[in-house]
């Protein structure tokens, strides 16, 4: 068993590229947050600052946070990957099956794959950060001479090594835990028909994620009532946000199929359209996996975006006068540009996720496009196949990350200053075009790769495979 | 630019000369094809015949455009197709040709339907009335006229198959290729499939180039090809599964491959005399 599943991994390692970027991405973040937390401390102090002990706490708490988000956003898209293989895999499990081998072992052999992806992704991710921090110190001692030394503490490399390996592991049981159930009799069938979850299964996460979302909704709206009397509202409302963002992504397919089924069927009369659309609805799990991962990105950014504009407004209200309003201001400004640098990693996870799920499903599909391209399937026509898929997806997950968005900073921000008056969400048109631009901007670029992977699908050697 | 093809006497659906096709490294390379020459009559039936490994699939995709040659040219009618670009090639599989697999034939994401229309859908093209009608016919006579709004892994595999061969003809293509199209089915179901591709040339005259291991489906050709070891060995018209199975095992043997006579279902029976060694072409060159 464990041969098999090193084997496997060796053959398919470049299916994993994918987690093990996103991997290290967590660990370089991590690194660097560790590090400019600690550089800061040490700076104050020798600045004649007595007691750091509470600026420290409160760095590394929201540090933490946003490292907490990244790492929620790395496992969604982490078992994702995972999940697809292992559906791709499904017909060789259930013949491992067929000859003996217990669930539980498949389920051991997944977690050699996570322990794989999790080590290679902290050692990378853990150099990169290191490097990233030497870099950045030298050149801000150059520069402004700024005096600053590499900070080195045990936890640069524990905090982020223990975190990715957790991670990836969980992931990995997460995304196997399907083909676990394999029964073996799928190894005899001929056509492994389709890889989506069992229905009660799927039932069960509906039903979960409906539970979630109705209680993370309840705690949203206390968190905002609360926030009316007093600015620990955010308290309550924090706890509702993960709950019912969890709830969200458990229900996802439940909820993007009728959106995919809708927009799909508003696509023109072309060949490669249609094909893109039947794709798309044909595995509505594959297909929410992939919206989600955009969902979670424009989610996050235009959450803080939302609160921190509504902050401004709210400030613009408060003081009359026109100095203090300007300091405050670019205080607000500055603020809302260290958050978004520190989304901006949740929001690379989150972009290597829909790539790495659109090319997933090319390769997945690869005996498919082989009988599309031997019945005429133009090249061309599978590069648009793929980029239809993927600017559709991306710009339904674009749309439902921006009213979640909207609604989460709403929440966020009427929870910790709604004793300053209550307000209703703001939110530039510029960003919503930006947004949607950027989905759409990105996915055309993510489809690029894929598609031409697609177009190359040689017909011959593809159908001789099976 | 592309020469036409030689001259014989009938009207020929498919022409090759001279093909290779070498697979693998220029150190150790596989010759999956040895120089075959071939021409198919227009509205006749082939069957390919030959032991596992003789280079049938190979020769087949080449025919059709799948794969290029090694060298060697082929003609689709007058047209040479060797050393066309991809675009016009897909173009020309999706008009002219049609395809059938021994097994995944079809797209899980499409009803049995849709995937009857493909060819259609992916020229964007809406059919005529003629065609409607004409894909109308196609589905009754196929008996799918039921089984249209289902999902291929909702079908059996001779159900499968069917919808297979509806999607080749329902473009009316010159020439159907088929892979062992009968391969993964029960007699039964076998030899209604094998049935089907008779009529298309019967019916509809349609050329059919079939590869298969079983005499009895070689039966309904007009034509056997024998190959081994990537080369045509033996070309004879076609006749009763016995006369096909006697002649595949007598030619399998004289060609000192006793161990794999087996494959034409008749056990070698050291009677390596018997059988003529001309062959009659059904096409004239
Ligand atoms: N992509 C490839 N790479 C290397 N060798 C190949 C490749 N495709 C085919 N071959 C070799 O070419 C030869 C002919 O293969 P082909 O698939 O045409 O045989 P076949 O007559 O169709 O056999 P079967 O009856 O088993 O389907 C075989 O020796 C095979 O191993
Ligand atoms: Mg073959």
């Amino acid at each position: 068993m464990r041969l098999w599943a090193l084997r496997e991994l060796r053959e398919t390692a470049g299916r994993y590229a994918a987690g093990v970027a996103v991997v290290a991405v967590v660990a370089a973040f991590a690194v660097l947050l560790l590090e400019t937390i600690e550089v800061f401390i040490r700076m104050l102090s020798t600045t004649g600052m007595q007691d750091a002990a509470p600026v420290r706490a409160a760095l590394t708490s929201v540090g933490l946070a946003f490292l907490g988000i990244a790492v929620l956003t790395a496992a969604i898209v982490i078992s994702g990957t995972f999940a697809t293989v292992y559906a791709g895999r499904r017909r060789d499990i259930a013949l491992l099956r067929l000859v003996g081998a217990t669930s539980t072992q498949i389920k051991r052999a997944s977690r050699i794959d996570g322990l794989a992806v999790g080590a290679a992704g902290a050692i990378a991710g853990i150099a990169a950060g290191i490097l990233v921090s030497v870099a950045a110190i030298g050149i801000l001692n150059a520069s402004f001479g700024a005096g600053l030394e590499f900070a080195w503490t045990p936890q640069l490399v524990i905090v982020p090594a223990v975190v990715c390996l957790a991670v990836s592991t969980l992931a990995a049981s997460s995304g196997a835990k399907i083909v676990a159930r394999v029964s073996p009799a799928e190894g005899a069938r001929s056509d492994a028909g389709s890889t989506q979850l069992p229905a009660p299964a799927q039932r069960r996460r509906g039903i979960a994620g409906i539970v979630l979302a109705v209680v993370g909704s309840g705690f949203l709206a206390l968190g905002v009532i609360a926030g009316l009397v007093s600015p620990f509202g955010l308290l309550i409302a924090f706890p509702g946000g993960v709950l019912s963002i969890v709830g969200i992504i458990l229900g996802a397919p439940a909820f993007t199929a009728p959106i995919v089924g809708g927009v799909t069927r508003l696509l023109g009369r072309r060949g490669s359209d249609l094909l893109a659309g039947a794709n798309l609805r044909a595995n509505p799990v594959r297909t929410a996996r992939t919206v989600v991962s955009v969902l979670i990105g424009v989610t996050l950014v235009t959450m803080f975006t939302v609160a921190g504009e509504m902050y401004l407004a709210q400030t613009r209200a408060y003081f009359g006068d026109a100095i203090e309003l300007e300091q405050v201001s670019q205080f607000i400004t500055v603020m809302l540009i260290v958050v978004y640098v520190l989304t901006a990693f949740s929001v690379l996870v989150a972009a290597i996720g829909l790539g790495s799920n659109l090319s997933l499903s090319v390769l997945q599909r690869q005996r498919e496009i082989a009988v599309l391209r031997s019945v005429g399937l133009t090249a061309r026509q599978a590069r648009r196949m793929v980029l239809v898929e993927s600017v559709v997806v991306a710009g339904i997950g674009a749309v439902l990350g921006l009213l979640l968005g909207v609604l989460y900073g709403f929440v966020g921000a009427n929870s910790t200053f709604g004793v300053q008056g209550f307000s209703g969400p703001v939110l530039s048109p510029w960003f919503v075009v930006a947004v949607l631009g950027g989905a759409v901007g990105f996915s055309v670029l993510a489809s690029i790769l894929p598609g031409r992977r697609a177009s190359r699908v040689h017909p011959a050697e593809a159908l001789r495979d099976s | 630019m592309s020469t036409s093809a030689p001259n014989t006497v009938q009207t020929r659906a498919v022409v090759a000369r001279n093909l290779t096709k070498m697979f693998g490294s220029p150190e150790s390379p596989v010759h999956a094809l040895r120089g075959v020459d071939l021409d198919v009559a227009a509205g006749s039936v082939t069957a390919i015949m030959g032991p596992s490994g003789s280079g049938k699939s190979t020769l087949l995709q080449v025919l059709a455009g799948l794969d290029t040659p090694t060298s060697g040219q082929v003609w689709l009618a007058e047209q040479e197709i060797t050393g066309m670009r991809d675009e016009p090639l897909t173009l020309l599989r999706r008009q002219r040709m049609g395809f059938v697999f021994q097994a995944f034939n079809l797209l899980p994401a499409l009803s049995a339907e849709e995937n009857i229309r493909l060819p259609f859908l992916l020229a964007g093209s809406r059919p005529s009335a003629d065609d409607e009608a004409w894909i109308r016919a196609v589905v009754t006579r196929l008996g799918l006229t039921e089984r249209l709004s289902h999902r291929p892994h909702q079908l059996s595999g001779g159900q499968q198959q069917r919808v297979a061969i509806a999607r080749a003809l329902v473009t009316r293509p010159d020439v159907i290729f088929a892979d062992e199209p009968s391969g993964a089915l029960d007699s039964a179901s076998g030899d209604e499939v094998l049935g089907l591709l008779r009529s298309a040339s019967t019916e509809y005259g349609q050329t059919v180039v079939l590869i298969t291991h079983d005499p009895r489906a070689a039966s309904v050709a007009d034509r056997v090809i024998l190959m081994s070891d990537g080369a045509v060995i033996d070309d004879f018209a076609g006749g009763t599964a016995e006369q096909i199975s006697a002649r595949v095992s007598g030619r399998m043997n004289g060609h000192g491959a006793a161990h794999i006579a087996g494959i034409a279902g008749v056990q070698p029976s050291g009677n390596t005399t018997a059988l003529p060694t001309s062959t009659t072409p059904a096409v004239a060159e």
